[in-house]
C-alpha cells in the first residue's frame, strides 16, 4: 500500500519534471523576440573595435596615434575624447570612470568596413552588401549597439561612421 | 494610469470632491464612470473586451434568473403538481440553466485565453515542430485576468442558486470594472462587494481617514521598498552569467521583498481608496509571512485567488460525476488508502496548473504551480511525522519553533517564487544550484550589490522599511492598525502621518533620479 | 467643525513648510559641484540698465567678458547664457529679460541652430530652474521637456530632486537660502591655460539642413526684437571645436542677409581680434579663457560703440557705481583664481 502511495507521488513528481523540461521553447507574449546576432564593427589590423568596448583595450591594441582631443561636456562630468590614426579616429566616451569605444570615422581609402566597403566604394555595392536603401544621401544599417552611417555623393561614399547606440 | 502617478491622483481627487458634494443617489453611477474614464485612459481601444464580458454575463445571469423565476412559478401556480413533474421542471430548468452559464463562460474564458495564451500556444507548436508561425502578439486589456475571473464567478454562482442576477446593466458593469480593482485584484465576489457599492454613502471621516492611512500606507511599501528593489531584481535576473551563486540567494531574497510590498500594497491602496468612497472590498492578505507552512502561507496570500480555485474548480471537480467514477476505479485497483486520495489529488494537480496558467503565458509559471502542488501534497502526507515530531519534542510548541517555521516558509516560497523572474524553467533550475557553489558570494559582499543603481544608503532604506513591515505586521495580529492609530493622541497620529507621507515623497524611488535606463547609461 | 478645520489647515500648513523645507535643502546648490547651474538664477539681481543682453549657451558665457566691455567702451551687458542652451530657451530667456528691461542690443550665438530637439533632462534643469515662474518660463518648460519629463517636476523640483536625498552635504543646509555670487554679469572666469594642438578634422554630416523649429524660433528672436526696437545680432565664438561646418555658415550668412542682420562669425576674425589659441582658451580651444576674453570683449565693445546705439554710459554716477562694485568681485575672483593655480596647478572652483 505505501508502495502504490510513493509509486503515485512519483508518478506525479514525474510528470512536473517532463512538463519543466518542455520549458525550453515557451516564451511568454512577447515571443519571437530576434535581438541581432550581426553587430556591425571596424577591423583593421586584426583589431576589431565594437561599439561600447572596453576603450583602452583597443587604444593598446591599435597602438599609437598620431593626435588626440579631450573635450569636456558642457558642464557635467562626461568626457568625450577623440583619438586620430591618420586613416580613421576612434571616439570615446566616458561612464564609470572608464572609457568606452562612442564612434570610428574612417579618414580615406585605406581602410575598409569588414564588408569591404571603403570611402570611394560605389553606392550600389554599399546597397548590395548591406541590403539598405539610401534616405537621402546617406545609408544607415542598424545593428544592437551600432549604427553604420554612409554618407555618399553622385553615387560615390564620401564617409563612413561607426555609431554607437544610445540607450535612449 | 498607474496608481504611482500625477495623473492618478489627480483623477482620485476629482472623484472624490465630486462623490461626496453630488446628491447620494448618484454615487454609483459617478463611480462607474470614472471606472470608464480611469480604463479608457489606460488602453481606450480595449473598453470593447470589458464590455463585451460585461454585458454577456449580465444578459447571462438575467437569462439564468428569469428560467429559475419561471421554475419557481410554475411550481408555485400549477395545480395539484406532482413529485415527479416538479423534478422534471426543475431539472429542465437547471440544464438550460447550465447551457446558458457554460456559453457564458465559454466565451468569455474563451476571450481571455486567446488573447493571453495564444502566442505561448504557437511558440510551444514552433519548438515542437520546428514550425514558423507568427505571433498574434495581441496586446492584454488591463485587468483582464481579474475581470474575467470576477464574471465568471459571478455567472457560476447565479446558476448555482446563491444570488439572485443583478437586474440593472449599470450596476453590473461597475461591479466588473470598479476600478481600484482593475490594476491588482482583489477577486471580489458579487454578493459580498454589492453589499456596499451601490449604497448610499455619507462622508464618514473616520471612515475616509482611515481608508487614505491605508493608501498611504501602501504608497509606502510600493514606493519606498518595491520600486527601490526592482532594478536590484531585474539586473540579477537579466545577466544570469555574471550573477551565480550567492547572487542567487540574493535574488530569491530581494524578490520576495519586492513582491510583497509591491502586491500587498497595491491591494492597501485598492481597499484604501474604495473605503475612502464607502465601498468594502475584501481583503486578499493576511500577514503572509507569518505563515508558517506552505498550506498556511496560501491561506495567507492572494486569498481571493485561493478561493476562487477552490470555489470554482476544485470543489466543483472533486465532486463531480465524472471524478466520482474516477475514485471508484482507483478505490478499486489501487486500494482504499491511495484511491482516496487519488480524486483529491487530481483535483488539486487540476487547480495548481490552473492557477499557474493563470498567472502568465509561459511554461515558469506552469511548472511554479506544479511545484507549488508537489510541495503541498507532500506535507499533507507527512503530517502524521510531523505530529509525531511535535508530541517527542517539546521545543517544537514554543515561539521560537513558531519563528523557525515562518523563516522557513519564507524560504521555501522563495525557492519557488523565483521561477518568475528567470528567463525561462531550464535555466532556472541550472541557477538554483548554483548557490551551493561559492560562487558570487565574496563579490556580493564586496561592493557587488551596489552595481544595480542601489547605494549603500538605499539598502538602509530598504532595511529599516523591513523593520517597519514587520512592526507593523505584529501590531496586525493585535487588530486593525488603523483602530490601533485611532486610539493614540491626536499629536501622535499625525506625526506618524507627516513622517509617512514625508518618507513616501523624499525616500520614494520615483522620478528621473531612480530611472534604471537613466543610471546604466549616465553619460551617454 | 469649525475646530477640526482649523486642525486640518494647520496640518496642511505643516506639511507644505516641511515640504518647502526639504526642496530647499535637496536641490542641488551648484556651489561646488556642478557650478555653471548657478547661472541662470544669477540675472535678476542684475537685471536693468543693460544695454547689450547675449543669449546663447557655453559659447556666450565663457568667451565675452562684460567688465572689459564697461572698462574699454562703458558699455552694460549681461550674458543670458547656460550649458547647451537651445535656441528655444535662448528665445525664452529673451522674452523673460524683456519682462525687466529692453536692451539695445541682443546677440544671439548661432551654434545652438544644430540641435533640433530636446537632448538632455540634466541641461534643461540648468537653464530652467533659475528662470523666476511666468508665463514664459512655463513655455519654456513645455518646449525643452524631453519625453521622460514632466511639468509638474518643475513646479515641484523636490519630486525631481528628492533622490539626491543620500548625497546631501553641509554645504546642502549653509546654502539652502542663499548662494555664493558666480558670474560676473553672465561670464563664467577662467584664468587657466590648455593650449590648442591639433584640433580633429570635421566629421561629416549626412545633413547639414537645421531643423524647422530652429528656423521658427530664429525667426523669432528676430522678431520680438525688431518688434522692441532692439538690433540683434547673430556670431558665431571662435572656438576650433566642435566644428562649424561651412554648410551651416552658408545658412546663417543667408539668413541674416536676407533679414539685414549683422552676422560676425569670429572664426574668421582671429587674428583681427589677437586671439592665440596657445594662450588664450583653457581648454584646447573649446573655450576662451579670461585673456582670450577680454581680448574678444574689447574687439565686439568698439565694433559695438560705432556700429550701433548703444552708449558710453560710464558718465551716469549711479551705473558707474554699481560697476565699480562687479569690477572688485571681477577682480577678486582673478586673485583667486590665479592662487588656486598657484597652489594646486588648477581650478578646483570657479570662485
Amino acid at each position: 500500500m505505501k508502495k502504490k502511495m510513493a509509486a503515485l507521488l512519483a508518478l506525479v513528481m514525474v510528470l512536473s519534471l517532463v512538463l519543466c523540461s518542455c520549458g525550453g521553447g515557451g516564451e511568454s507574449n512577447n515571443g519571437g523576440k530576434n535581438t541581432g546576432s550581426l553587430d556591425y564593427y571596424f577591423q583593421v589590423k586584426d583589431v576589431k573595435v565594437e561599439m561600447k568596448a572596453d576603450a583602452e583595450a583597443v587604444l593598446k591594441a591599435l597602438g599609437s596615434y598620431k593626435s588626440s582631443y579631450e573635450a569636456p561636456s558642457c558642464a557635467f562630468d562626461g568626457m568625450d575624447k577623440i583619438y586620430s590614426y591618420g586613416a580613421y579616429d576612434i571616439l570615446t566616451y566616458t561612464a564609470d570612470g572608464k572609457d568606452f569605444i562612442s564612434g570610428v570615422v574612417l579618414r580615406d581609402d585605406t581602410v575598409e568596413t569588414p564588408e569591404g566597403i571603403a570611402i570611394g566604394s560605389k553606392l550600389e555595392d554599399v546597397k548590395k552588401k548591406y541590403n539598405a536603401k539610401e534616405e537621402g544621401s546617406s545609408i544607415n544599417v542598424y545593428s544592437e549597439n551600432c549604427r553604420l552611417l554612409i554618407i555618399f555623393d553622385n553615387g560615390v561614399v564620401t564617409s563612413i561612421q561607426y555609431i554607437a547606440r544610445s540607450e535612449k | 494610469m498607474s496608481f504611482v502617478s500625477f495623473e492618478f491622483l489627480l483623477f482620485l481627487l476629482i472623484l472624490f470632491v465630486l462623490y461626496y458634494t453630488l446628491p447620494r443617489r448618484f454615487q454609483w453611477m459617478l463611480l462607474l464612470v470614472g471606472s470608464l474614464v480611469f480604463y479608457a485612459f489606460a488602453s481606450p481601444k480595449y473598453l470593447i473586451y470589458i464590455a463585451v464580458t460585461a454585458m454577456s454575463t449580465w444578459a447571462a445571469g438575467r437569462a439564468i434568473s428569469a428560467e429559475y423565476r419561471g421554475r419557481d412559478s410554475y411550481i408555485k401556480e400549477t395545480p395539484d403538481i406532482t413529485k415527479e413533474q416538479k423534478k422534471a421542471r426543475k431539472e429542465a430548468a437547471k440544464k438550460k440553466a447550465k447551457t446558458i452559464m457554460v456559453l457564458c463562460l465559454v466565451l468569455n474564458l474563451g476571450i481571455l485565453a486567446v488573447i493571453k495564451y495564444t502566442d505561448f500556444f504557437i511558440s510551444n507548436i514552433n519548438s515542437l515542430f520546428g514550425a514558423d508561425i507568427a505571433f498574434m502578439r495581441f496586446a492584454l486589456p488591463m485587468g483582464i485576468s481579474f475581470y474575467t475571473f470576477m464574471s465568471a464567478g459571478y455567472i457560476i454562482d447565479v446558476f448555482r442558486g446563491k444570488y439572485a442576477a443583478e437586474e440593472n446593466p449599470a450596476r453590473f458593469a461597475l461591479f466588473v470594472s470598479f476600478f481600484p480593482q482593475l490594476v491588482q485584484g482583489p477577486i471580489s465576489r458579487f454578493d459580498d462587494l454589492s453589499k456596499s457599492l451601490y449604497e448610499e454613502h455619507a462622508f464618514d471621516a473616520q471612515s475616509i481617514t482611515h481608508g487614505a492611512w491605508r493608501v498611504l500606507w501602501g504608497y509606502f511599501k510600493k514606493m519606498v521598498v518595491a520600486d527601490r528593489l526592482a532594478p536590484l531584481v531585474a539586473g540579477i535576473a537579466g545577466s544570469p552569467d555574471k550573477y551565480a551563486g550567492g547572487y542567487v540567494l540574493a535574488l530569491i531574497f530581494f524578490y520576495s521583498l519586492q513582491i510583497y510590498a509591491d502586491f500587498t500594497g497595491g491591494i492597501d491602496i485598492t481597499i484604501g481608496i474604495a473605503k475612502m468612497f464607502g465601498v468594502k472590498v475584501t481583503e486578499n492578505f493576511d500577514r503572509p509571512f507569518f505563515s508558517r507552512n506552505i498550506a498556511e502561507f496560501w491561506r495567507r496570500w492572494h486569498i481571493t485567488m485561493g478561493t476562487w480555485f477552490k470555489d470554482y474548480i476544485f470543489y466543483p471537480v472533486s465532486v463531480s460525476k465524472w471524478m466520482m467514477k474516477v475514485s471508484k476505479w482507483s478505490r478499486a485497483k489501487l486500494g482504499n488508502t491511495v484511491g482516496k486520495r487519488v480524486p483529491v489529488y487530481l483535483s488539486t494537480i487540476l487547480v495548481w496548473l490552473a492557477t499557474g496558467i493563470w498567472h502568465g503565458a509561459s511554461w515558469n509559471f506552469v511548472v511554479w504551480g506544479l511545484l507549488n502542488c508537489v510541495v503541498i501534497m507532500i506535507s499533507q502526507e507527512i503530517s502524521p511525522l510531523y505530529d509525531k515530531f511535535h508530541k517527542r519534542f517539546s521545543f517544537s510548541n514554543t515561539k521560537g519553533w513558531d519563528i523557525f517555521q515562518m523563516f522557513r516558509t519564507f524560504w521555501l516560497m522563495g525557492f519557488l517564487r523565483v521561477l518568475d523572474v528567470y528567463r525561462d524553467v531550464p535555466l532556472t533550475f541550472r541557477m538554483v544550484p548554483t548557490i551551493f557553489s561559492g560562487r558570487g558570494w565574496s563579490e556580493m559582499f564586496s561592493g557587488g550589490l551596489l552595481k544595480f543603481g542601489l547605494s549603500t544608503a538605499d539598502f538602509v532604506v530598504v532595511l529599516a522599511a523591513c523593520i517597519v513591515m514587520l512592526v507593523v505586521g505584529i501590531l496586525q495580529g493585535r487588530g486593525t492598525v488603523c483602530g490601533q492609530l485611532s486610539e493614540k493622541p491626536r499629536a501622535v497620529r499625525w506625526t506618524v502621518i507627516w513622517v509617512l507621507i514625508v518618507i513616501i515623497i523624499t525616500l520614494g524611488a520615483y522620478g528621473i533620479g531612480y530611472d534604471a535606463a537613466q543610471f546604466i547609461y549616465n553619460q551617454f | 467643525m469649525k475646530k477640526r478645520i482649523i486642525s486640518i489647515a494647520a496640518a496642511v500648513i505643516v506639511l507644505a513648510a516641511t515640504f518647502f523645507l526639504l526642496q530647499r535643502l535637496l536641490m542641488p546648490k551648484y556651489i561646488s559641484v556642478n557650478e555653471e547651474g548657478g547661472l541662470a538664477a544669477e540675472y535678476y539681481d542684475n537685471a536693468g540698465n543693460n544695454d547689450v543682453i547675449f543669449i546663447g549657451d557655453c559659447e556666450v558665457y565663457t568667451n565675452y567678458s562684460p567688465i572689459k566691455m564697461w572698462t574699454e567702451r562703458g558699455i552694460t551687458s549681461y550674458i543670458r547664457g547656460t550649458p547647451q542652451q537651445m535656441i528655444w530657451q535662448a528665445y525664452y530667456m529673451l522674452e523673460d529679460a524683456l519682462r525687466y528691461e529692453t536692451p539695445k542690443v541682443v546677440i544671439y550665438n548661432v551654434l545652438s541652430m544644430k540641435h533640433g530637439e530636446p537632448e538632455s533632462e540634466a541641461y534643461n534643469r540648468l537653464a530652467l530652474d533659475g528662470m523666476r515662474w511666468s508665463s514664459t518660463k512655463y513655455r519654456a518648460i513645455k518646449a525643452s521637456m524631453t519625453e521622460e519629463e514632466s511639468v509638474i517636476s518643475y513646479v515641484f523640483p523636490l519630486l525631481r530632486f528628492h533622490s539626491r536625498w543620500s548625497e546631501i552635504t553641509a554645504e546642502d543646509f549653509e546654502y539652502m537660502f542663499k548662494t555664493e555670487p558666480l558670474s560676473h554679469n553672465g561670464y563664467l572666469m577662467r584664468i587657466d591655460t590648455k593650449p590648442a594642438g591639433t584640433v580633429p578634422d570635421p566629421i561629416p554630416l549626412p545633413d547639414y539642413s537645421f531643423a524647422q523649429v530652429c528656423w521658427d524660433y530664429l525667426e523669432k528672436i528676430r522678431s520680438l526684437c525688431e518688434d522692441n526696437g532692439i538690433q540683434l545680432i547673430l556670431v558665431k565664438a571662435p572656438t576650433l571645436y566642435p566644428a562649424w561646418y561651412p554648410q551651416w555658415e552658408e545658412q546663417i550668412e543667408a539668413y541674416a542677409k536676407e533679414h539685414g542682420l549683422t552676422y560676425l562669425n569670429f572664426l574668421e576674425k582671429t587674428e583681427e581680434i589677437g586671439i592665440d589659441y596657445t594662450k588664450d582658451t583653457f581648454d584646447a580651444g573649446m573655450h576662451l579663457n579670461l585673456s582670450g576674453a577680454e581680448k574678444l570683449a574689447a574687439w565686439l565693445a568698439d565694433y559695438l560703440a560705432d556700429n550701433t546705439a548703444v552708449s558710453d554710459r560710464r558718465g551716469d554716477t549711479a551705473t558707474a557705481e554699481q560697476w565699480q562694485k562687479k569690477i572688485e568681485f571681477y577682480e577678486a575672483m582673478q586673485a583667486s583664481q590665479k592662487k588656486q593655480l598657484e597652489e594646486n596647478g588648477s581650478l578646483n572652483s570657479f570662485r
